[in-house]
């Protein structure tokens, strides 16, 4: 199953991504979706992530900001390292 | 500064956030210290600051001092007329404000409630924060052709931290929520900016009052309110994400000049290690 498949519901696709930057293993992007604009990041060397989304902010887990941040890196990351992202323990919001 | 340099290794280019009570020491660590040590590295090695090069200071409860700058750089060899001619300092009045100043129009479609102007800036400050309002601090500093030499936002959740104070706990979590995805968005891109410019960038915050933790873990009970927060400090967990070292600056004794720094989180160092430092006239000395 590739990743597009699994991230089949995430609602990915209505989100443009601007300004996304690398630091080490920090990515960051500033996504705009429908609600606005929003800051998802993941941080591959401490296994977390974050994004500033209503959405991540109360259910945590994976969002579809930080979901199309992780379709937009494939081709700078390897796809099983973006997979496995989703495996992650879901990080609480706040 | 070698038991702090000890903790990270010294003064990396990346994101720093300090967070400790008031009079622990947070804008001496985030503004004079940096500014001063950066213009000593420049001029030893260059012998001069570049034109281009500012120092980038916003103050988010009116404590910076030039008059303190002036004190740290001349303890450490540093003409301040140098330092002052590169200076951005700049107040904020409302949030909004602070928003554009830092991110521009990004994000700038959320809406949030009327907020009343916090305190008169001089005009001089008032017209930097609208000129550089207009694109965003990085717009702002590309289209002059400006390098940041080191960029602090002290304290960043002040204004923030009012409204919270203001917002009746009830409806708190409701209320609040567009300023605090507002703050993370300003916090990304403080660290954006570091990146982009290669330049230290530091923000300082206050630590979560008992009394505040308290009062909020009574409202969870009546299921009035979200859990408390699980970070020791003010501005949400993108405050303890985006950072590369975050301290906690602490004062082991009221009206003593000692601190230790905490680290809460760093790259380069254990979590819970600590450093020793003074504050005193040349901005932070060792301890003997």
């Amino acid at each position: 199953m590739t990743l597009e498949e699994k991230l089949r519901g995430k609602g990915w696709r209505e989100v443009e991504l601007e300004g996304l930057f690398e630091d080490g293993d920090l990515a960051v992007a500033f996504a705009r979706g429908r609600g606005g604009t929003y800051c998802p990041a993941v941080d591959f060397s401490a296994r977390a992530y974050f994004c500033s989304c209503p959405g991540h902010r109360i259910r945590g887990g994976v969002c579809k900001h930080i979901a199309a941040l992780l379709v937009h890196l494939r081709g700078r990351r390897r796809e099983e390292e973006l997979e496995e992202v989703l495996l992650w323990p879901r990080t609480p919001g706040a | 500064m070698r038991e702090l340099d000890a903790l990270s290794g010294g003064m990396e280019r990346a994101l720093w956030m300090f967070y400790g009570p008031a009079g622990a020491g947070k804008t001496t660590l985030s503004c004079y210290v940096p500014i001063a040590r950066i213009s000593k590295f420049l001029l030893d090695a260059a012998g001069r600051l570049p034109e281009n090069g500012r120092f980038v200071v916003m103050d988010g409860d009116g404590g910076f001092a030039l008059e303190r700058l002036q004190q740290v750089c001349e303890a450490s060899g540093v003409p301040f007329g140098e330092v002052r001619e590169r200076l951005v300092h700049v107040e904020f009045t409302t949030f909004s404000e602070q928003h554009a100043f830092v991110c521009g129009k990004r994000g700038a479609e959320r809406e949030e409630g009327e907020e009343e102007p916090r305190r008169e800036v001089p005009p001089s400050i008032r017209r930097t924060v609208e000129e550089v309002s207009r694109r965003g601090l990085e717009g702002w500093l590309e289209e002059r052709g400006l390098v940041p030499l080191s960029i602090s936002f002290d304290p960043m959740t002040a204004i923030y931290r009012g409204l919270l104070l203001r917002t009746p706990l009830a409806s708190r979590a409701a209320a609040m929520q567009p300023y605090s995805g507002k703050l993370d968005l300003q916090l990304a891109t403080l660290r954006r900016l570091g990146v982009v410019f290669s330049c230290p960038v530091f923000v300082t915050t206050w630590p979560v009052s008992p009394l505040g933790r308290a009062m909020t873990a009574k409202a969870a009970e009546r299921g009035r309110e979200l859990p408390p927060p699980e970070q020791p400090f003010i501005g949400g967990r993108s405050f303890g994400f985006f950072p590369k070292q975050v301290w906690e600056i602490r004062m082991p004794q009221e009206g003593h000049p000692l601190r230790v720094a905490y680290v809460w989180k760093s790259r380069t160092s254990p979590t819970g290690r600590t450093g020793r430092f003074l504050l005193c006239d040349a901005g932070i000395g060792e301890v003997e």
